[in-house]
């Protein structure tokens, strides 16, 4: 370096020297605008940050939280926000799944569809109908819009002037009778068929002996004729059986 | 030293990258320092854009949010700093490191900011929450055929206006602007204007610039709108004011959207959609373009010329008014803009019945080259879409059909948007709504709900297979019948829809109860369901409703006779191969009405039902009239049903007035109804003119035949015939062209008003002259009479009675008359017309003034009637005991032996006999004998087991071998048990309840149902 100095003349050191001095000044110049830059960046990025915690969640209307572990056996998974009584059900109809006994597997669908079906405690809103997987295979999405129409048709006023908690929960299910009905040439496979009735919770703003509480159910494989039993039919008594068919499908009697 | 150097570069290595880098950057620092500073700088602020820009999105997932500009912030400050301590310590690997980072970051922030720019500007232009619409007005000067070819030309004219609208303002303004003077004459909608504009009421009328697209549908007016100039075309730019409430909670609180199809300005397609964010439910209810409505401002019009009148305002507070209801938003598309939304979405999927080739998106109509195939589950692109959902003549139901061909369309729009997975494809539907559509729902509001549904979604078993259920889809339409306007002046009528009230009430229940206003709980405390039936989902509306309609003023004498049918004594006769259909006349015969075995059906495929003889036909028979829309009843001759009323005396008997011809309404003299004004006095108060050529005596009529015209007292007289050639003779003409009569070899006669032949007779009184080639009266001195002989009593003697006039001599085949004072034509030829007598064509008949075609409806005999022109038997409805009715006949009992027999009843042989235990018909149905013992069936297999109860005593032995089949039949409860094994018992008596219970399902309580015609909720 000694060498390339002593090579230059003294105007080309001065000028070398000078070029370093501004070249100083612009890096300090440039050091400080960094910095403010990022100075006034991270400003607006935490302004934003504190402005999206801030803001309201979208919408206020109210969706039931969904729990990830659910309850699950070969055929059938427990629904959405299941209630305690539910769960016990639940598990018996995978110990009778397991134990292959296909009677209980039949009393333990009826139980767990009115367990779900028949509780609105745990439903967001009129689409979410219970008990719906028990139902017929291919008939679960046409059950389901039927129920849109029929039973769960006020949820909606309900949960809006009650509340959720005061509606109807299910509190125990009783098989009152159960009998094997083999399929004969009409459409029916082997089956089952059962009563039940059942209780709720009390409530303090419905009068829950008006909702049905007792009921008829016939279980029957579905098409794959495995384990997976299905409810083809139900209703809450013989008598007016007819008379109530025709009604909930529009029908001539 | 040399020896050293040398050992030195033989141990240094050839400088890498790093060492020429920093070499450089040790020589000069300045440049690299500056581009490194100036990309720092770009970095940051895309960094920073980026970020604020997707904040209005942030409400999808707080969190997600949060965890982004986290690491945003930790990444700005990285490279922040990593730039800093370059420009500080000048370290190569800060530079490196530097420049990787600022790379990066740079390759995600501009595209980034390239989609955060797109979605925005397109969120940006479909949305507008600021409350104030700016629309433009195209108003047209309109006239009527080629008088008037400019402006100047309406200079002290009439123009007709629809007042306190823009048109009607602007044009009067530029009226003013070019001096011209005019004046205004007002009518309450632009259809009665635009008649009275072709009636010739006004000389030109303000319209909305796309009046020809408005009424170029209107088959009266087709062929009229090319007759249609206008002179003048403006745009004006206005502004109007829609309540706007972007606070409202749609994930909480119901609400309403009112959904517009526009093109050309006007809104052929209206749906009020409401959604309930509890229920997930999602109502529509159309309502049909023609429908007759009271619109904004007063007056009434068909709804979808609202938007013509007022802009989007007014068409909202028109269906407000129309349903009572309240709408929160509007949503407004073009037909655009569902080809590129279906296209964007890669099509739909739809169930179409008919094949066919529709119209394409632009607004040429007739443009015809879509083709849309036919079948379930058909896939169709943008431009077939649209044409599906334009489509209306295929379909016996018309535009009824085609709202819901709209809302399938939707639907299937809605089901392929909530299956979207993807960016790209969910950018293209945002655009492709950007560029065709527009809103007042903020994109808070929007994104809030979209979250929320997504919220809904993962918690829908569902989700997977069919998402689009989640959301309950309920479509309505306002049903209503057709009628029309009739315009005298025009002498065309306007085809409109008239809402039925109870259609209307019922969708406005709907409506409120989705949008939780009615709080009524109406659902069953109980379920039942069984899988062997088919859900279908009630309607909202009926097809029809019996109400009273309000009887078309178009009267069906122009449906006649304007499809080619001839119109007499209160029927049409038609061509051969075509039936006469009320608002529409004669048509050809396409459907078989006659398959429609219900009424139901019968009206809603556009038939006619008759109770009396339970049949379905295109119209309603000889001697039965349309008392509400749909069904016939016998045409009873009353105050109120004038058309019931066939003849004078029957007429005017009930209190109406008879026209000669027809009956019409009997209501006073007045200016509606001027009819039934019985003298010219009362007539010409009344507007309506004296007509003495149509009735003898003279009848009050609201517009003078064709070839006359009123005078100044508002009598009926010859117009002056005005043809090239003059007044030809035979032909009436003023005594103006007197001249052109004699000029081609007529004789003048100016009592009649007409140019007779030379060797015809002068009127009474006159006589001809040859000189002159005209009629003098005989009191001048005739030149030459020739006809005239001179009598042997050369004068007459004066008398109270008429005396012959002597000589008289009749030609052209008339006679004297019975005074013998004229010449007349006789009784078998009455007909003058040609100029001699002649009798009437085969097939007319004379009225006393003009030869008439005999209706050629045939007289049907007793126990039968007219269908199709012939006379058919009546179908007997019942027959006398002993017989049964067997198709269209009564057929002796014995000859067929009985193959059904009633409930609890069997075939025994030939004869139907009572179960045991039964008793009663057995053609009809047994029923169970009075027992006092659950178990005295007797046949039962044990006493033991539970008793029923006494009245459910089915007498059925168990297992017995008892066959449905032969028409036994249980009662619905478990028969008993015989007292074996409890379970197997009890599963005996279960499947045997079933199976009684299916026999019941299928023997005698759904006998009437087909399975195979129960109709599937498609998805």
């Amino acid at each position: 370096m000694s060498q390339n100095n002593t090579q230059m003349s003294p105007q080309q050191l001065a000028a070398k020297k000078k070029i370093k001095a501004r070249n100083r000044k612009v890096n300090q110049v440039l050091v400080i605008l960094t910095l403010v830059l990022t100075l006034v960046t991270s400003a607006f990025m935490i302004f934003n940050i504190v402005q999206i915690a801030l803001k309201p969640s979208g919408g206020s209307g109210e969706v039931m939280e969904t729990e990830t572990n659910r309850l699950k056996n070969e055929y059938y998974e427990i629904g959405n926000n299941p209630t305690e009584i539910y769960q016990d059900y639940f598990k018996e109809l995978t110990a009778a799944l397991e134990s292959g006994d296909e009677q209980k597997i039949a009393e333990s669908v009826v139980k767990c569809f009115i367990t779900d079906y028949f509780t609105w405690t745990n439903k967001d809103g009129n689409y979410d109908v219970g008990g719906s997987q028990y139902i017929y295979g291919e008939k679960q999405l046409s059950f389901i819009e039927q129920s849109r129409w029929q039973f769960y048709s006020d949820l909606d006023l309900y949960i809006e002037e009650y509340g959720r908690d005061n509606l109807l929960e299910v509190s125990e299910v009783t098989i009152t009778s159960s009998a094997f009905t083999p399929h004969d040439d009409r459409r029916m496979d082997d089956g089952y068929y059962i009563e039940a009735t059942w209780t709720y919770k009390d409530s303090s703003v419905l009068n829950t002996n008006e909702f049905m509480h007792t009921g008829f159910f016939y279980v029957t494989k579905g098409e794959l004729q495995t384990d997976r039993y299905e409810i083809f039919n139900f209703a809450e008594t013989w008598e007016g059986y007819t008379e109530a068919l025709a009604e909930a499908y529009d029908m001539e009697a | 030293m040399a020896k050293r150097v040398h050992a030195m570069d033989k141990t240094m290595k050839k400088p890498g990258l790093n060492q020429k880098l920093a070499a450089l950057i040790k020589a000069d620092a300045m440049p690299y320092n500056l581009g490194l500073t100036i990309a720092l700088v770009v970095v940051d602020v895309l960094m920073v854009l980026l970020v604020f820009g997707i904040n209005s999105f942030s409400t999808l997932s707080k969190n997600i949010f949060l965890i982004i500009n986290a690491v945003v912030l930790v990444l700005l400050l990285i490279v922040n700093l990593v730039v800093f301590f370059f420009i500080k310590n000048r370290r190569v690997p800060l530079f490196e490191a530097g420049i990787v980072l600022l790379v990066l970051l740079l390759v995600v922030t501009i595209p980034g900011n390239y989609l955060v720019m797109r979605v925005n500007n397109s969120m940006n232009a479909m949305i507008n929450t600021s409350g104030t619409v700016t629309e433009s007005v195209d108003t047209s000067i309109v006239v009527y055929g080629s008088i008037i070819t400019d402006l100047n030309g309406l200079n002290g004219k009439l123009l007709g206006i629809v007042p306190d609208t823009t048109y009607a303002e602007k044009s009067q303004e530029q009226m003013e602007a070019n001096g011209i003077s005019v004046t205004t004459v007002e009518y309450d909608s632009f259809s009665t204007l635009l008649l009275a504009l072709v009636g010739g009421d006004v000389d030109a009328a303000a319209l909305p610039g796309n009046y020809a697209t408005m009424y170029g549908n209107e088959a009266t007016l087709e062929k009229h709108i090319d007759e249609f100039h206008s002179l003048l075309d403006f745009q004006t730019v206005v502004e109007s004011t829609v309540e706007v409430d972007n606070e409202k909670d749609l994930t909480k609180e119901p609400f309403s959207v009112l959904i517009l199809g526009s093109a050309d300005g006007l809104t052929d397609s209206i749906i009020v959609a409401t959604f309930n964010p509890i229920s997930m439910r999602l109502t529509m209810s159309s309502i049909a373009r023609d429908s007759w409505v009271p619109i904004c401002g007063g007056g009434s019009n068909k709804i979808n010329s609202a938007y013509s009148t007022g802009g989007l305002s007014c068409i909202m507070s028109t269906v407000e008014t129309l349903l009572d209801i309240d709408i929160d938003y509007y949503f407004m598309a073009n037909f655009q803009g569902v080809v590129d939304i279906v296209d964007a979405i890669g099509g739909i999927v739809v169930d179409n019945p008919y094949e066919f080739v529709g119209q394409d998106a632009s607004s040429q109509r007739g443009h015809k080259t879509v083709w849309v195939p036919a079948g379930e589950d058909v896939p169709l692109n943008g431009e077939q879409a649209l044409a599906f959902a334009r489509e209306r003549h295929l379909y016996a139901m018309g535009d009824f059909q085609r709202q819901i061909n709209q809302q399938t369309v939707i639907n299937a729009i809605l089901t392929k948007c909530l299956r979207i997975r993807d960016l790209n494809t969910m950018l293209n539907v945002l655009q492709a709504a950007a560029d065709n559509m527009d809103t007042n729902i903020s994109q808070e509001q929007l994104i809030d709900l979209f979250n929320y549904t997504m919220q809904k979604m993962a918690r829908w078993k569902y989700t997977d297979e069919h998402p689009e259920k989640l959301i309950d889809i309920v479509g309505s339409r306002v049903t209503g019948y057709n009628s029309s306007i009739w315009s005298e002046s025009a002498g065309l009528p306007l085809s409109i829809v008239v809402p039925y009230e109870g259609s209307i009430a019922d969708n406005h229940d709907a409506i409120q109860r989705n949008l939780m206003i009615d709080k009524t709980y109406s659902s069953n405390k109980y379920m039942v369901f069984d899988a062997s039936y088919e859900f279908v989902a009630p309607k909202v509306s009926n097809e029809t409703y019996s109400e009273a309609i309000k009887q078309s003023q178009t009267p069906p004498s122009y449906w006649c006779e304007s499809t080619g049918g001839t119109y007499s004594n209160g029927a049409c006769a038609c061509p051969v191969g075509t039936q006469f259909v009320s608002e529409k006349g004669c048509q050809t015969v396409q459907t078989d009405y006659s398959t429609y075995t219900t009424d139901t059906a019968c009206v809603a495929a556009g038939g006619k039902w008759s109770w009396d003889s339970n049949s379905c036909s295109s119209a309603c028979q000889a001697g039965y009239v349309e008392s509400t829309y749909g069904y016939c009843t016998v045409n009873v001759c009353s105050a109120d049903n004038p058309s019931g009323c066939t003849t004078e005396s029957a007429c005017t008997g009930v209190g109406n007035v008879w026209n000669g011809t027809y009956c019409s309404i009997g209501n006073s003299c007045s200016v509606d109804h001027p009819e039934a004004c019985k003298n010219q006095s009362d007539c010409g108060k009344a507007g309506g003119y004296w007509d003495t050529f149509t009735v003898a005596g003279g009848v009050c009529v609201v517009k003078c035949p064709d070839g006359y015209e009123p005078d100044n007292n508002g009598v009926c007289k010859a117009k002056p015939q005005e043809t090239p050639s003059g007044c030809q003779v035979g032909q009436k003409c003023d005594a103006a062209n007197k001249q052109s009569c004699k000029d081609n070899g007529g004789i003048y006669d100016p009592a009649a008003g007409m140019c007779i032949a030379t060797t015809s007779s002068c009127s009474v009184g006159y006589h001809i002259d040859s000189t002159l080639k005209e009629c003098v009266k005989d009191t001048s001195s005739p030149s030459n009479s020739p006809t005239i002989k001179p009598s042997t009593s050369p004068t007459t003697q004066p008398s109270d009675k008429p005396t012959s006039t002597p000589g008289l001599q009749c030609n052209n085949g008339q006679v004297p008359n019975e005074s013998g004072t004229a010449c007349v034509c006789p009784s078998d030829k009455p007909d003058f017309s040609s100029g001699s007598c002649a009798a009437c064509p085969t097939g007319t008949q004379w009225n006393g003034s003009s030869c008439q075609t005999i209706s050629t409806t045939p007289t049907c005999g007793e126990n039968e009637h007219l269908e199709n022109g012939v006379c058919v038997p009546n179908i007997p409805t019942s027959c006398d005991p002993g017989f049964h009715l067997e198709g269209n006949q009564c057929i002796k009992d014995e000859t067929v032996p009985p193959t059904t027999c009633g409930t609890n009843a069997t075939l025994v042989g030939t004869e139907c006999q009572c179960n045991s235990g039964y008793e009663g018909d057995p053609y009809k149905g047994c029923t169970l004998k009075p027992t006092d013992s659950p178990s005295s069936g007797g046949e039962s297999g044990g006493q033991g087991g539970t008793d029923p109860t006494p009245d459910e005593s089915g007498g059925q032995e168990i297992g017995n071998g008892a066959s449905p089949e032969q028409g036994t039949n249980t009662e619905s409860e478990p028969p008993v048990s015989d007292g074996t094994d409890p379970a197997a018992q009890t599963a005996t008596l279960f499947r045997n309840a079933f199976r009684s219970l299916r026999f019941i399902a299928q023997e005698t309580t759904y006998q009437s149902i087909d399975m195979s015609k129960v109709p599937v909720l498609r998805a």
